[in-house]
């Protein structure tokens, strides 16, 4: 997620250009001058960093050494950084192929592939940048089935689409690492199988709706047999100390993160969503690493410095919102008509909620399990409930949004419980449908008259 | 500064409408077709609409717009979405009002208000044209009937059918295929208004159907959806003189408060 849309911007890059650029280090200068020239674009310092992050991150994962591994949102980045490997979150950078105006061809090709106009835009995207070989290959799958059923299953065709290569002759890894060499060569005489070319699918099973002592167990072993495998297979370190300094680095992001939010109670509020979104990437991978704790740090330190120097002046704050799920990400327009035009300030947003305890990190595999547990969405819907209306007391928010993405089941379809929840709390919510990634789904004119038809109603 | 002139436009994806009022009096109006033009169809209305109260626009002390086309109407003062309108021309109507169920062109909504006329809830129909009142052209179409008509035609069928699907060309080809069939046109017109209705009920009870229930909106003209959705709430609804000016009427409410709080 890079900053605010870029078709903004006026980039009109085409698919072979990225890819290309992608493919070679040229990403690396390429993102950077594209962050330079868009330096002004960042309101915060903290933001900019996030997309530095997210582009340093990609072009490892394309050139880098170690291996990548892709992974689903909410599965546990810690235990995965803490092995040293290289993330990639095939959600976030359909979000990005999204602002970049590439996803409406990514979605055709994965439809003329036969993945059925149904399935969540997230996912469908990725699948046709992995088709297109737009994105990085993976050399493992890690899927949490918490939350979303897309995840596991667009891995599972990902490896297929993959084996199927396979059948019509080895793959080259973009940029550096040659697969064939690896595969067919250097792995025999290994303790382990050879592994098969295509990469090993990690579904963690965590179930559905128990969060006690036995649960807890059942998910930290799938963790930490998780470790050891990935040890071996992939020959890492499987050093136990550095998954528990992960885990620290996860705790201090965390502190950061949370004292951030404490400052988005006020009000005015000092940051807004609008400039916050793009930490949904951190969210999902970034924790484990020490850039997370910079960003929050940073976010922090940006975010105190103004509520001390404004003491709110000069913001209309006319209505504060709390808004759930994503935004559309090639609508850039959206938020800032809210926050700009109708004085409606996004204060908070549901995946900038720290939801986990601090973890423990003498018992990683344990903390990690509570943290998945841990998840609000996770679960009956009443728990999900009654997180929104935790959060829109402390927030002090006038009015909740629901962006209802298509495709998203387990966002959308508790959408009207949640509702009915909160308006018997008397607090109002609105239901908007749309999509995250495709602008077909998409009808400005409606989205905008119910945006404002429910601000006038809370002004 | 009641007593000044002012004008509300609503510029709707088939009708303009334009309500001159003073004080709880409304002077003048107008109904007029938007074409492609909404900008030309808001100042037609607005003329027509001046015209009728014999006064000039001058003589206005405040302008606001309404309905889809409110970013196109230049020289109003300021701009209200169609859900707070509705609900501002309900009110004054019918002053019990706490539900209005307004159907129009290619919008259906259904706004929860209190007793002073402020909007607490709304839902509104998602992107396709079912439940509206561009369906119901459709079929009229389809069927070779006028719109006006069809309300009256509905009031002698004798039986039962039922249109399944709620996809507008879907349901076209269900209404061809029973004229093929051989079915009267007064029943097919009667199954149309009842999965109009249909769909409008199933997104009011979303919000809650609170009593006093008012319609507005150009389908409000037709007795057969009225009469099919009062019986699916289970009460009877509010339908104003000419329903169509009830979101241009609200506007040129919320022009009168504005006008005065703007001491003009
Ligand atoms: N005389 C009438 N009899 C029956 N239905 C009518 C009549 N006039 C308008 N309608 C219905 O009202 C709809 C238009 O409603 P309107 O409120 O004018 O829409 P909009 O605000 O979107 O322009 C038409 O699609 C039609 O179904
Ligand atoms: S939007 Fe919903 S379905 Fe799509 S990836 Fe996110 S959680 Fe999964």
């Amino acid at each position: 997620m890079v900053g605010p849309p870029l078709d903004d911007f006026g980039l009109n890059l085409t698919k072979s250009v990225v890819r290309h650029a992608l493919r070679t280090r040229a990403v690396s200068a390429l993102g950077r001058s594209i962050l330079a020239m868009r330096r002004n674009a960042f309101s915060l310092r903290s933001t900019q960093a996030v997309a530095e992050f997210a582009l340093e991150e990609t072009v490892r994962a394309f050139n880098g050494k170690a291996p990548t591994a892709w992974t689903s949102a909410f599965a546990p980045s810690e235990l995965l950084r803490g092995m040293g490997l290289t993330l990639f979150s095939p959600e976030a950078a359909s979000a990005v192929l999204s602002a970049f105006g590439l996803a409406t061809q990514m979605l055709g090709v994965a439809e003329a592939h036969g993945h059925s106009r149904d399935t969540c835009t997230f996912h469908r995207a990725a699948m046709g940048a992995h088709i297109e070989g737009i994105f990085p290959r993976p050399d493992l799958l890690v899927a949490a089935s918490h939350l979303c059923d897309g995840a596991p299953r667009l891995f599972c065709s990902i490896r297929e689409v993959m084996a199927h290569r396979e059948e019509d002759g080895p793959h080259r890894k973009a940029g550096g690492k040659d697969r064939k060499a690896e595969g067919n060569g250097a792995d025999s005489g290994s303790p382990v199988d050879a592994p098969p070319s295509y990469p090993p699918f990690y579904l963690l099973d965590i179930p559905w709706g128990d969060t006690g002592r036995d649960a807890v167990r059942y998910v930290a072993s799938q963790l930490e047999s998780l470790f050891h495998d990935l040890a071996q297979r992939f020959r890492l370190p499987g050093d136990l100390e550095r998954v528990k300094e992960a885990i620290r680095l996860s705790n201090e992001a965390r502190k950061w993160a949370v004292a951030a939010n404490e400052l988005k109670r006020l009000s005015p509020c000092p940051v807004t969503a609008r400039e916050v979104a793009d930490y949904v990437y951190v969210l999902f991978i970034g924790f484990g690493s020490e850039e997370a704790v910079r960003i929050y740090r940073t976010l922090y330190e940006e975010a105190s410095a103004r509520a001390h120097r404004s003491g709110g002046q000069g913001v209309e704050e006319r209505c504060r919102i709390l808004w759930l799920h994503l935004r559309p990400f090639y609508a850039g327009r959206l938020w800032t008509y809210m926050e700009e035009t109708l004085g409606a300030r996004i204060v908070f947003d549901e995946f900038s909620n720290i939801y986990w305890d601090e973890l423990d990190p003498d018992k990683p595999f344990e903390s990690l399990a509570v943290k998945a547990l841990s998840h609000p969405g996770h679960g009956p819907i009443e728990r999900r409930a009654r997180t929104v209306l935790r959060l829109a007391e402390e927030y002090h928010v006038d009015g909740v949004i629901h962006f209802s993405h298509w495709g998203c089941r387990q966002s959308s379809g508790g959408a009207l419980m949640i509702k009915d929840y909160l308006k018997e709390h008397g607090v109002p919510m609105l239901i908007l449908d749309g999509d995250c990634i495709d602008r077909r789904n998409y009808a400005e004119g409606q989205a905008m008259t119910r945006l404002e038809g429910f601000v006038e109603m809370l002004a | 500064m009641d007593r000044l002139p002012v004008a509300g436009i609503d510029v709707g994806s088939l009708s303009a409408e334009a309500v001159i009022m003073r004080g709880d009096e409304v002077l003048g109006y107008s109904i007029l077709p938007t074409g492609a033009d909404s900008r030309g169809a808001a100042e037609k209305a607005l003329a027509v609409a001046l015209e009728n109260a014999h006064m000039t626009a001058g003589d206005l002390a405040f302008i606001v717009a309404t309905g889809y086309g409110r970013i196109s109407v230049p020289f109003a003062n300021k701009r209200v979405t169609e859900i707070t309108c509705h609900a501002k021309g309900a009110h004054f109507l019918f002053p019990k009002t706490r539900t209005v169920i307004d159907i129009g062109g290619q919008d259906s909504k259904v706004i929860q208000i209190d007793e002073s006329g402020r909007v607490v809830d709304f839902a509104m129909n998602d992107k396709c044209a079912a439940g509206t009142g561009r369906f119901l052209e459709v079929m009229a179409r389809a069927l070779e009937v006028d719109l006006e008509a069809m309300g009256d035609l509905s009031k002698k069928s004798r039986k039962h059918l039922v249109i399944s699907s709620m996809c507008t060309v879907f349901a076209e080809s269900e209404v061809v295929s029973l004229i093929a069939r051989g079915e009267a046109k007064e029943d097919i017109i009667s199954a149309l208004h009842e999965s109009v209705a249909e769909r409008v009920s199933s997104l009011a009870q979303r919000v809650g159907v609170l009593h006093q229930v008012t319609m507005t909106g150009g389908v409000a003209k037709n007795e057969g959806v009225v009469r099919s959705l009062g019986q699916k709430l289970g009460m009877p609804m509010n339908i104003p003189p000419e329903p169509q000016i009830v979101g241009a009427l609200g506007a040129a409410i919320i022009s009168r408060e504005l006008a005065d709080g703007a001491g003009r």
